[in-house]
């Protein structure tokens, strides 16, 4: 057996994880056979938002990367729920935990599909209340707070697995927001999903995505990122999950110490594979460095030293 | 970053078939692929079919976006993301390359190289007849042997490639190139993969081209990055070839 880091090692809501770092939804997580490679060095795997019906998402370019990190508009393509089986299925060798993120429009279809997910053999669901650019869905449900609580207890009371709660940036108080996924018994939320954004190609004289408006990762979004989990974290006592822009095993250090207890990755991977790994190391070297014997140390820090 | 560029020619190589040169700056290797877009209709993943200084993709009608692609005119503009993905192992080595319909667009560079760097190579090229036909006269200027095969007999083998590939003494080759469509590839592998090292280029739906999205995914394998050209072998231990 592999020895595994005790150092590094954390626990959120029950998910035992080997180190902090996690897959964010929609990269390189819609085939199995990608998130078993992944999952070697990755202390969770989300899956890509799962909806009830497949869709195709939009038309191409859905993508368009410049200096500064991505532009999307991807459109949330997925097999639907009952096809993702297969895959899950595929997923029960996987030594990580597999968290199920999806989407839906209304409690009904959110309850059916956490319970899908739950019995697929998902450690947790991933409540996707944040896609900035699918009509009807993501942020569009996720940017009032009512909506959230109502949403969150529904899925709260259907299933046993915990529950995390992606949360938008794109609205003037993400606390609120928290709060509303605290209320509704949320075991964690994870903050943030893309930030809304437009690019135009000067020359065809349209915005470079076919859907128009997307979502902005990279490491552009970075300093977004560490303020909303840092507010976040002043106001919450369920974890946080930092999620944004992470690149380095630098910037992970840093969401620990603004209040996140672990961090998804994402738009860093493409120029990456191996990132995983080496963000394990980075982040293992400077806990001995500093002399912590665990995450937990490093988490909030910063909230003190003003 | 992506690039506009000004189309500088159009040939039309066939009645379905158009080839669009253009400028583009950066190194290109035979085998890579870019993302094409005309700001009309939908961004397309396209292989290289010239990658000197002026560079070309080859283009075949096969629906709506493509349609939209063949209208483009000599000074019409095409946004170019990439070059994306892996290349063909040029060595000076002997080589034997399969062709299926516009497979021949991707391989045709590779062919070139192979002879630049001291190879040598045979070329076998599959068409469903005789009017399809093209690039070939590119390949047999170059000095290469281009066995034809047609699916109506009307010009060369009358059959498909991978079954005249079998008519080929396999042993004299070092490598074997192959690019077409995915059943055609299969049957390749078949024939050839424990007789010589075989590579293939797949062609695949793609989103963002990057490996960021997982639309292109094989057996664990992202086209986009970790392909398009990839070693037979490595995708046969995943499981490729099991139905
Ligand atoms: C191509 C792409 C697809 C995404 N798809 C999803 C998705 O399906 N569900 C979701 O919750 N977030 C999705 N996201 C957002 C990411 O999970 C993440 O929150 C965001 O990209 C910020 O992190 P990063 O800067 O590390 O990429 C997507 C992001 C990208 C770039
Ligand atoms: S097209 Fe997105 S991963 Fe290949």
């Amino acid at each position: 057996m592999v020895r595994k880091t005790p150092l590094l090692a954390v626990e959120i809501a029950g998910l035992q994880m080997k180190n902090p770092l996690i897959l964010a939804s929609g990269i390189l997580d819609t085939y199995a056979e990608t998130m078993l490679r992944i999952a070697e060095h990755a202390g969770a795997v989300v899956t890509k938002s799962v909806g009830i019906e497949e869709r195709k998402g939009y038309e191409n370019p859905v993508i368009f990367e410049f200096k500064h990190g991505v532009l999307n508009a991807m459109g949330l393509p997925n097999p639907g729920i009952e096809k993702f089986g297969e895959e899950m299925k595929k997923l029960r060798e996987c030594r990580a935990p597999i968290i199920g993120s999806i989407f839906g429009k209304d409690e009904r279809e959110f309850v059916l599909l956490a319970r899908k997910m739950e019995m697929y053999g998902a450690a947790a669901v991933e409540l996707n209340l944040s896609c900035p650019h699918a009509s009807g869905y993501g942020m569009e449900v996720g940017r009032d707070p009512v909506l959230v609580k109502s949403i969150v207890s529904a899925v709260k009371e259907a299933v046993k697995v915990p529950v995390f709660v992606k949360l938008t940036p794109n609205v003037t108080d993400i606390v609120s927001l928290g709060l509303a996924a605290e209320e509704g018994g949320a075991d964690a939320v994870v903050a943030i999903n893309t930030v809304r954004g437009l690019r135009i190609d000067i020359e065809f004289k349209r915005s470079v995505l076919s859907a128009g408006i997307g979502g902005y990762s990279g490491p552009g979004i970075l300093p977004i990122g560490l303020r909303c989990v840092f507010e976040l974290k002043r106001a919450l006592k369920i974890p946080i999950i930092g999620c944004g822009g992470i690149s380095t095993w630098e910037n992970v250090i840093e969401y620990l110490m603004a209040g996140a207890s672990a961090v998804e990755v994402g738009t860093a991977l493409r120029e990456d594979a191996g990132l995983f790994k080496k963000l394990e190391r980075g982040v293992k070297k400077y806990m001995e460095r500093k002399g912590y014997e665990s995450v937990e140390e490093v988490v909030a820090i910063a909230h003190r030293n003003r | 970053m992506p690039l506009h560029t000004e189309i500088v020619e159009v040939v039309e190589e066939n009645s379905s078939v158009k080839t669009f040169r253009f400028k583009f700056g950066a190194k290109v290797k035979p085998g890579q692929f870019c993302m094409v877009w005309d700001g009309v209709g939908e961004e397309v993943p396209m292989s290289f079919s010239y990658i000197g200084k002026i560079k070309g993709i080859t283009v075949k009608k096969v629906g709506k976006t493509t349609e939209l692609l063949h209208q483009r005119r000599t000074g019409e503009i095409l946004r170019i993301r990439g070059p994306f993905g892996t290349q063909y192992p040029i060595q000076p080595k002997r080589y034997l390359l399969i062709a299926g319909g516009t497979g021949i667009a991707s391989l045709s560079p590779a062919a070139e190289e192979i002879l630049v760097n001291g190879g040598s190579c045979r070329f076998i090229a599959g068409f469903r007849t005789a009017s399809e036909i093209f690039f070939v006269e590119r390949l047999r200027k170059a000095g290469i042997d281009v066995a034809i095969a047609t699916d109506d007999g009307s010009a060369g083998f009358k059959g498909f490639v991978s079954e005249l590939v079998k008519k080929f003494d396999v042993e004299h080759f070092d490598y074997a190139l192959a690019c077409g469509p995915l059943p055609m590839l299969k049957a390749i592998c078949r024939t050839l993969v424990d007789e010589v090292e075989t590579y293939i280029s797949i062609e695949s739906l793609m989103k963002c081209g990057i490996g960021l999205c997982d639309s292109c995914s094989v057996c664990g394998f992202q086209v986009c990055k970790d392909g398009p050209v990839f070693r037979a072998k490595d995708l046969i231990e995943n499981g490729w070839l099991v139905e």
